[in-house]
C-alpha cells in the first residue's frame, strides 16, 4: 500500500515538474516582455506594450533579420520538400540497399549541424567560392530535405500497393495515379515534414554561424547578440512574437495535417 | 509488390511543377537588391549610439540606410582577412591595435578624401598620413561600481582583491580592447609593461575567487551589470552612462593608477565595391552634429573634431583632448605580436 | 521503361547529399589530418595538440559529462511525463501539443528564458529572497548545473516522444499480471516497464545525448564566459583563430566520442533486449 502511494507520489511529482518545465520558460519570457521598465525581470515591473512597439517600429535590423530568416527557411524548405518527396517515392518498396540509402539520407537529422556547417564552409573555401546567401541556402537545404524524407516515407508506407495496381490496371498513367491516389494520402506527411523543416531551418544557429557572409544576420543570431550585448527587452518581445507564431502555426498544422502523428 | 511506375514525361512534369514552387521564394531571395553599405561598430553603447545618431544622419545625407554589424575589432580583422577578395564590410570601426594589424595585412584602402571634407577639422595627429584611417573618438576607462549594492567603492584596481568583493567582480575577455588595455594598465601598475605582462596575469589569478562572471565583450559586460551578476568592473565611461539611462545605478571613478585611454578609428576596406559611399560614412561620423550628439548624454564618446567642445560629463574627466594624452595608454606595436598568446593564456586561466 | 528507372527520382537528393553532407564530413576528416591550414603538410599535429593539453581534454570531458547529466535528467523527468500520457487518455492531445511546442520554439528563446529565470535578479532568486530563505542572491546562472537544467528542458521532448512510442507498445495485461502476482509498482516498473521500453529509452538517449553535446547556443548563453564546451571551441578555432585543421580535429573528436558512447549504449540495449525476449 505504502509502495503504491510512494510510487504515485514520486511519479506524479516528477511528471508535474516535467510538464511545468516544458512550458514555464516560454511563459516567463512572454510575461517579462510586457514590462514597462528597462530591466528584464520576472515578475515584470508594470505592464506596457512599449517593447513590442519598439520592436515593430524602431528596429529595422531585427525586422530585416526576420525577413532573411523567413526567405532562407522558405527557400530551403521548398527545395528540400522537392528532394525529400522524390527520394521517398523512389526508395520506398525497394530492396535492402534502399534502406541503407534512406538511413544515409536521413543522417543530418542526428548529426550535429555544427559539423555540417564547418564541413560545408571548408568545402566552399576549397572551391575558392565566397560565402553568400547561396552557401547558407546549401547548408539549410541539406538540413531540410531529410525531415521531408522521414515523414513522407512513413506516409507512403500507408499507401496500399493494391491501389496502385488497380489504378494502373484500369489504364491510368503514372502521373494520374500519383496525383489522384498517392498524393492525397502522403500529402499530410509531406506537409508535416515541410513544417518541421521550416521551423528547424528558421531556428538553426550553427549552420548560419559558419555559412553566412557577415553582411546579413539571421534572426536567431541577431537575437543572440541582443541578449548578450545589450539585454534589450526587445529580445523578450521578439521571443514573445515567435512563441505566439509557433503556437498558431502548430495549431494550424495539427488541424490540417495532424503533425503530431508523424513524430511517433 | 508493384513498384511505382513513371514514364520520363511524367517525371519531367513532376519536377517542373515542383521546381516552379521552389523557385518562387528562391528567386525573390536572390533577386533582392544587395545592401548598399555595410558598416561595423562595437557591441554595446557604441552600437546603440551609432544606430541612434550616425545611421539617421547618414541616411539624411545620402539616402542610404546602412546595415550595421556589431563586431569586436579583432573579429572584424579576422573576417576581413578570411574574405579579402569580397569583404563582408565596406567601412569598419577599429581600435588601434587591430588597426595596425589590419594595415600590415593590407586590409584597408585610402579613403576617397574628396568625400571626407571633415578631415580638415581633425588635429593632424588624428589623421593617418596614408589616408588609411581617421580617428573618430577617444574613450576613457576606469572603475565602475553599482552604487546601490557596493557601499565601499574600491579606490584602485588593487582593491578588487579584497574579500568583501567576493563573487562581484566582472572581467572581459582579451579579444576585446577593453580587456587588453586593462591588463596593460594592471601590468604597469604592478611594475611591468607591454613586454612584461606576468604581473597582470598573476593578479588575475589572485582575483579569481572574487570574479562573478566573464563577459565576451564590453557590451556583454554591461549586460552583466544590468542583471546584477556583477557589481564592480573596469569599464568604459560611455557604456556606464548608457546603462545609467536604463536605470542601472552605476558610477565611474578614477582609479589611483589614473584614467585609461583608448582611441578608435574608421577605415575603408580594400576591395569594397562602394569606396565613395564608405568615405562619406566616415565623413558623417566626423561631422560636428554626429560627434556632438555622441559626446552628449548618455554616451559621452569623446570627439576628435576640433569644433566640438567637451561636454559636461567629459569635462569632469578632462578639459580637452590634450589633457587626455597623459592618461594610461597602450603601445600596441608591442602587444600585437603576442596578443593571440595572451588571449589563450587568459582563457585558460579563467576557465572554471 | 519505368520499373528500373524509378530510382532516378532519388538522384536529386542523392546529389545534394553527396555534395553537401558526405563530402563536407569527409573533408573535415581530411583537413584534420593536416598540420597547416594550407593543407600542404599531412600529419597528426592537430590531434597531438588536442591530446597533449589538459585544457583541451577538459573541454571534451566537460562536454560529455554535460550531455550525460542532461540524459539523466531527461530520463528522470521523461518517464513520468510519458507515463502521464499513457495513464490519462483524456489529456493526450494537450500533452502531445505541450511536448511538441517546445521542440518547435526557437532554441535562443528557450535558453534566454533560463537566463531570466536563473539570474541574480531572476525568478528563482527573487522568490527565495522574498520568502526570506536567503539574504543575497545565489549564483545559479553561468554554472554547469544551470546549463544541464536548461538543456534538460530543451531536450526533454526528444526523450518523451520515443518513450511514449515505446510505452504504447507494452501490453497492458503484463502490468495487470504483475500486479496480480503481488509485485509492487516500483518492482513492476523496474522489471517490466523499463526493459520493455528499452528501445524507446535508447532512441531518446541517442537524441538527447547528441543534442546536448552539440547545443552551442544554450551552452554559451546559460554557461557564460568561464565555461568552455566543444561546440563553441570548434566555432572559435574555425572562425576566430582560423585554425581549420585544429577545428576539424575537434569536430571529428566530438563526433567520434558521441558515436562511441551511443554505440556502447546500443550494444548494451541489444543484449538486454535479447534477455527480455528470451
Amino acid at each position: 500500500m505504502v509502495d503504491r502511494i510512494s510510487f504515485r507520489l514520486v511519479a506524479g511529482l516528477l511528471a508535474a515538474i516535467g510538464v511545468i518545465m516544458l512550458v514555464a520558460p516560454s511563459v516567463v519570457v512572454v510575461l517579462a516582455s510586457f514590462t514597462a521598465g528597462y530591466a528584464l525581470r520576472f515578475p515584470p515591473a508594470g505592464f506596457s506594450l512599449r517593447w513590442y512597439q519598439a520592436l515593430l517600429f524602431n528596429s529595422p535590423e531585427i525586422v530585416s533579420a526576420f525577413w532573411l530568416s523567413v526567405k532562407l527557411a522558405a527557400s530551403a524548405t521548398a527545395i528540400g520538400t522537392l528532394l525529400g518527396t522524390t527520394a521517398a517515392l523512389a526508395l520506398a518498396r525497394q530492396r535492402g540497399w534502399a534502406r541503407v540509402v534512406e538511413g544515409l539520407f536521413m543522417s543530418p537529422l542526428t548529426i550535429p549541424s555544427l559539423a555540417l556547417g564547418l564541413g560545408i564552409l571548408m568545402l566552399f573555401n576549397l572551391a575558392s567560392a565566397g560565402l553568400s546567401f547561396g552557401s547558407l541556402l546549401a547548408g539549410h537545404i541539406a538540413l531540410c530535405a531529410p525531415f521531408v524524407l522521414f515523414t513522407t516515407s512513413a506516409s507512403y508506407a500507408q499507401v496500399d500497393p493494391a491501389w496502385l495496381d488497380s489504378s494502373h490496371a484500369l489504364g491510368a498513367s503514372a502521373w494520374f495515379t500519383f496525383r489522384r491516389v498517392v498524393l492525397p494520402t502522403i500529402l499530410p506527411g509531406i506537409l508535416s515534414g515541410a513544417f518541421f523543416a521550416f521551423m528547424n531551418s528558421f531556428d538553426n544557429v550553427a549552420l548560419s554561424l559558419f555559412l553566412s557572409d557577415g553582411r546579413s544576420e539571421v534572426l536567431p543570431i541577431r537575437l543572440w547578440h541582443i541578449i548578450e550585448d545589450s539585454l534589450d527587452v526587445r529580445a523578450a518581445a521578439a521571443s514573445g512574437l515567435l512563441i505566439a507564431a509557433t503556437l498558431l502555426a502548430t495549431l494550424l498544422m495539427e488541424r490540417v495535417a495532424g503533425v503530431s502523428k508523424h513524430l511517433r | 509488390m508493384t513498384p511505382f511506375r513513371m514514364t520520363r514525361r511524367d517525371t519531367m512534369r513532376l519536377l517542373t511543377a515542383a521546381a516552379a514552387t521552389g523557385a518562387l521564394p528562391l528567386g525573390s531571395a536572390l533577386a533582392s537588391e544587395p545592401l548598399e553599405l555595410t558598416a561595423t561598430t562595437f557591441p554595446g553603447a557604441w552600437e546603440e549610439s551609432h544606430r541612434r545618431f550616425l545611421l539617421p544622419a547618414f541616411q539624411k545625407a545620402t539616402g542610404v540606410l546602412p546595415a550595421l554589424s556589431a563586431s569586436q575589432a579583432v573579429d572584424t580583422v579576422t573576417k576581413l582577412n578570411a574574405a579579402q577578395a569580397n569583404p563582408p564590410f565596406d567601412v569598419v570601426l577599429m581600435d588601434e591595435g587591430p588597426y595596425m594589424q589590419g594595415v600590415s595585412l593590407g586590409l584597408f584602402r585610402p579613403m576617397v578624401t574628396a568625400k571626407v571634407p571633415n578631415l580638415e577639422n581633425l588635429p593632424a595627429r588624428f589623421v593617418q598620413a596614408n589616408g588609411l584611417g581617421a580617428y573618430v573618438s577617444a574613450q576613457v576607462f576606469g572603475i565602475v561600481t553599482n552604487t546601490e549594492t557596493v557601499k565601499k567603492v574600491p579606490a584602485g584596481y588593487e582593491d578588487f582583491l579584497k574579500p568583501e568583493y567576493k563573487g562581484r567582480i566582472g572581467l572581459v575577455g582579451l579579444d576585446s580592447t577593453l580587456g587588453t588595455v586593462w591588463m596593460v594598465a594592471l601590468a604597469k601598475m604592478l611594475g611591468g609593461d607591454e613586454d612584461h605582462m606576468d604581473p597582470a596575469f598573476d593578479y588575475i589569478e589572485k582575483l579569481l575567487p572574487n570574479v562573478g562572471a566573464v563577459a565576451a565583450n564590453p557590451g556583454a559586460l554591461g549586460t552583466l551589470f544590468q542583471t546584477g551578476q556583477i557589481d564592480i568592473a573596469c569599464h568604459y565611461l560611455n557604456n556606464v552612462e548608457a546603462l545609467k539611462e536604463k536605470g542601472v545605478p552605476l558610477a565611474l571613478s578614477k582609479p589611483t593608477s589614473g584614467w585609461g585611454l583608448v582611441r578608435s578609428l574608421m577605415c575603408v576596406t580594400k576591395n569594397t565595391k562602394v569606396p565613395e559611399l564608405a568615405s562619406s560614412y566616415i565623413n558623417v561620423a566626423l561631422s560636428v552634429e554626429v560627434q556632438q550628439a555622441m559626446a552628449g548624454t548618455p554616451y559621452f564618446i569623446a570627439p576628435t573634431n576640433k569644433q566640438v567642445a567637451f561636454g559636461s560629463a567629459m569635462a569632469a574627466i578632462a578639459k580637452n583632448a590634450g589633457e587626455m594624452d597623459n592618461f594610461v595608454q597602450t603601445d600596441w606595436a608591442k602587444i600585437n605580436p603576442r596578443r593571440a598568446e595572451y588571449i589563450d593564456r587568459f582563457n585558460r586561466l579563467v576557465k572554471k | 521503361m519505368s520499373q528500373g528507372r524509378s530510382w532516378l527520382l532519388a538522384v536529386p537528393m542523392g546529389a545534394v547529399f553527396t555534395v553537401f553532407v558526405a563530402a563536407p564530413l569527409l573533408l573535415i576528416a581530411f583537413v584534420s589530418l593536416h598540420n597547416d591550414a594550407g593543407l600542404t603538410q599531412a600529419g597528426l599535429h592537430a590531434y597531438a595538440k588536442f591530446a597533449g593539453d589538459a585544457y583541451n581534454r577538459g573541454v571534451l570531458t566537460d562536454t560529455l559529462l554535460l550531455a550525460a547529466e542532461t540524459v539523466a535528467l531527461t530520463v528522470l523527468l521523461g518517464y513520468p511525463v510519458a507515463g502521464l500520457y499513457m495513464a490519462w487518455p483524456k489529456c493526450r492531445r494537450v500533452l502531445m501539443f505541450l511536448t511538441i511546442l517546445p521542440l518547435l520554439t526557437s532554441t535562443v528563446v528557450r535558453s534566454f528564458a533560463w537566463v531570466v529565470i536563473l539570474g541574480n535578479q531572476g525568478l528563482i532568486n527573487r522568490t527565495l529572497i522574498s520568502l526570506g530563505a536567503i539574504d543575497a542572491p545565489v549564483h545559479l546562472l553561468y554554472t554547469p548545473g544551470a546549463v544541464a537544467i536548461a538543456l534538460a528542458q530543451i531536450e526533454l521532448p526528444l526523450m518523451v516522444l520515443p518513450l511514449i512510442a515505446a510505452l504504447s507498445g507494452i501490453d497492458a495485461s503484463l502490468m495487470d499480471a504483475s500486479h496480480a502476482l503481488g509485485a509492487g509498482p516500483w518492482r513492476s516498473f523496474r522489471r517490466i516497464t523499463v526493459p520493455l521500453s528499452l528501445p524507446g529509452l535508447l532512441t531518446g538517449t541517442l537524441l538527447v545525448f547528441t543534442g546536448a553535446a552539440s547545443a552551442l547556443i544554450t551552452q554559451t548563453l546559460v554557461g557564460g564566459g568561464r565555461l568552455m564546451y566543444m561546440p563553441f571551441y570548434i566555432y572559435e578555432e574555425a572562425i576566430q583563430a582560423q585554425d581549420f585543421p585544429f577545428a576539424a580535429a575537434l569536430a571529428i573528436i566530438l563526433l567520434i566520442s558521441i558515436v562511441l558512447i551511443v554505440t556502447a549504449l546500443n550494444a548494451l540495449g541489444r543484449r538486454s533486449r535479447a534477455f527480455v525476449r528470451g
